[in-house]
């Protein structure tokens, strides 16, 4: 069975918080080590499996890999997500020259490591999925997210240029990812969510579907996540013609899965920041109800945090997130 | 009247070398820079940071609007120095110790700016002394930003050094909350940069 029909005929609704950093208050590190090391990235997330025995394990979204592979400059420090550092596009006479890398080489391969040593120790009934960015916001690393927006307004033939190379890059890495074991990748494209509905359909979905034409059969699916947009870009969305998103706090999730068809799952979109880390164990409870009770009439719901939750969220809040009853 | 409304829609619509060339051909006519800057170009910023907040525009039309206002403020900022007009207020704004991010730190700028503050950029990574070094230079807002959730923290550094000095300070930032602003005491907490003009706005008791 694949996730999306896993889920569709779940008898609850499924939670599948974005949480790998958090495993690091369990499994002791930093997420330095657990951006380099595969074998330490498995053991926090293990250690999150062994402790809410969730049927779903994701790699750690570490949205600066395939950046990097490009060549662009990262920032590392022991306790943030590693991030690039300046631009390594300014013009369109660099995109043109730029060559797509193979993507087997740098530190997408502690993900697919990680992902594969995931797979080879999953049971019946568990999903594992690798992380990787979209294709607009990969394109956007590359060149600076403020700029690449105001050239895809400015310059839209540089734009789509940029954006033709991440797909390649990422059809190519998603690929090692499917080819090592995963179930499905969760594709995060937040710049995209900053674009208009029509921009976002255009620099974006065309190429998620474009991407999910080359990796998608049934068994492997696509999980595109966008924590940038808001329920006007739900049609836009759509338009990536996958079956299963996962949304960030601007979205009106309850709105979205009542206005999907029933067999196109939404999931989100508890704020990492407000409920898992600064908010009270019983404020995240009674969120994580409410959702679940404005839901509960639809199996195509999977209850979630908006985004990825950072290494300092409390693990009493996760606890508790799991813990929610309808 | 019409030209300031073609600089008006030229700005809405990003158009920087038009921009460039009608506030030139107005300044050339003997036109008033301040009647350049209040009837034309600070409100077509003020309509877009409205229209964004209506999503009716999204991020990079505002961006682009925000440099092609900028291009029209570099011909008239030279003028209207010599002419003694003063800015709504004066702030100044950074990305907080430890944090290299300039996204929405640059963008809440350019709209404060377009707004009509004069803004004083420390950049990215400042510590209490560089937020000094604004208030130094005629602040009286700091306007604090943070991506990162461990730098965020150093927020409530900065909110209680300048909480005894008298000097507002106002935050934002992905990470960063209405909760999280009343728990640190700051004078405001804007989510995006058209909300950060309306904050500064009411906390001055200005309207442009």
């Amino acid at each position: 069975m694949n996730i999306i029909d896993f889920i569709l005929r779940s008898s609850e609704t499924q939670r599948l918080p974005v949480a790998v950093y958090p495993g690091l208050l369990l499994s002791g590190g930093t997420v330095r080590e657990i951006t380099s090391d595969w074998a330490l990235q498995l053991k926090a997330i293990k250690a999150l499996q062994a402790r809410y025995k969730s049927p779903f394990a994701l790699t750690a979204m570490d949205l600066s890999v395939e950046a990097e592979n490009f060549g662009a400059k990262v920032l590392f420090s022991e306790n943030e997500v590693p991030t690039i550092d300046g631009r390594l596009l300014t013009n369109a006479e660099d995109i043109e020259k730029i060559k797509v890398p193979s993507p087997d080489k740098g530190r997408g391969i502690v993900q697919i490591k990680t992902l594969e040593a995931l797979a080879k120790e999953k049971k019946s009934d568990e999903f594992i999925l690798g992380g990787l960015i979209g294709p607009y916001s990969l394109a956007g690393r590359l060149f600076g997210i403020s700029e690449f927006m105001e050239i895809t307004l400015l310059e839209p033939e540089a734009a789509h240029c940029l954006i033709k190379k991440a797909v390649e890059h990422q059809i190519k890495y998603a690929k090692m990812f499917k080819e090592a074991g995963a179930d499905a990748v969760f594709m995060a494209e937040p710049a995209a969510g900053l674009l208009w509905p029509e921009g976002l359909r255009d620099f974006s979905s065309v190429y998620v579907k474009e991407i999910a034409a080359e990796l998608e059969d049934e068994n492997f699916k696509i999980i595109l996540h966008n924590c940038g947009c808001t329920i006007e870009h739900l049609d836009a969305v759509l338009a990536s013609g996958i079956s299963f998103f996962h949304f960030g706090k601007p979205t009106d999730v309850v709105k979205a899965v009542h206005t999907v068809p029933d067999n196109i799952i939404i999931a989100g979109n508890l704020d990492p920041m407000e409920m898992f880390v600064q908010a009270s164990v019983e404020e995240m409870k009674s969120k994580a109800e409410e959702l679940l009770s404005q839901t509960a009439d639809k199996r195509n719901f999977v209850l979630s945090s908006g985004c990825d939750i950072p290494p300092n969220a409390k693990l009493a809040n996760l606890d508790a997130f799991y813990a929610a009853e309808l | 009247m019409a030209e300031l409304q073609k600089i008006k829609e030229a700005i809405m619509g990003g158009k920087r070398e038009e921009v460039s060339r009608l506030v030139q051909a107005a300044l050339t006519a003997g036109d008033s820079p301040v009647e350049i800057l209040e009837g034309g170009m600070i409100p077509a910023m003020r309509e877009i940071g409205d229209k964004f907040s209506r999503n009716e525009v999204y991020v990079p039309q505002m961006l682009i609007a925000a440099r092609a206002m900028q291009a029209g403020l570099a011909l008239v900022e030279p003028v209207l120095a010599q002419t003694g007009h003063q800015p709504l207020g004066k702030l100044c704004i950074g990305t907080v110790k430890g944090d290299l991010h300039d996204i929405g730190k640059n963008l809440v700028a350019i709209m404060l700016k377009g707004a009509g503050y004069e803004v004083v950029d420390l950049g990215v990574n400042c510590d209490i002394n560089k937020y000094e070094e604004g208030i130094k230079q005629g602040a009286n807002v700091v306007v604090c930003s943070a991506l990162l959730t461990t730098t965020m923290p150093y927020m409530k550094d900065v909110v209680e050094h300048f909480k005894s000095k008298g000097v507002k300070v106002i935050i934002g930032g992905a990470p960063v909350t209405q909760n999280y602003a009343d728990q640190i005491g700051a004078d405001g907490y804007s989510e995006d940069a058209n909300g950060a003009v309306k904050l500064v706005d009411r906390l001055l008791g200005k309207t442009a």
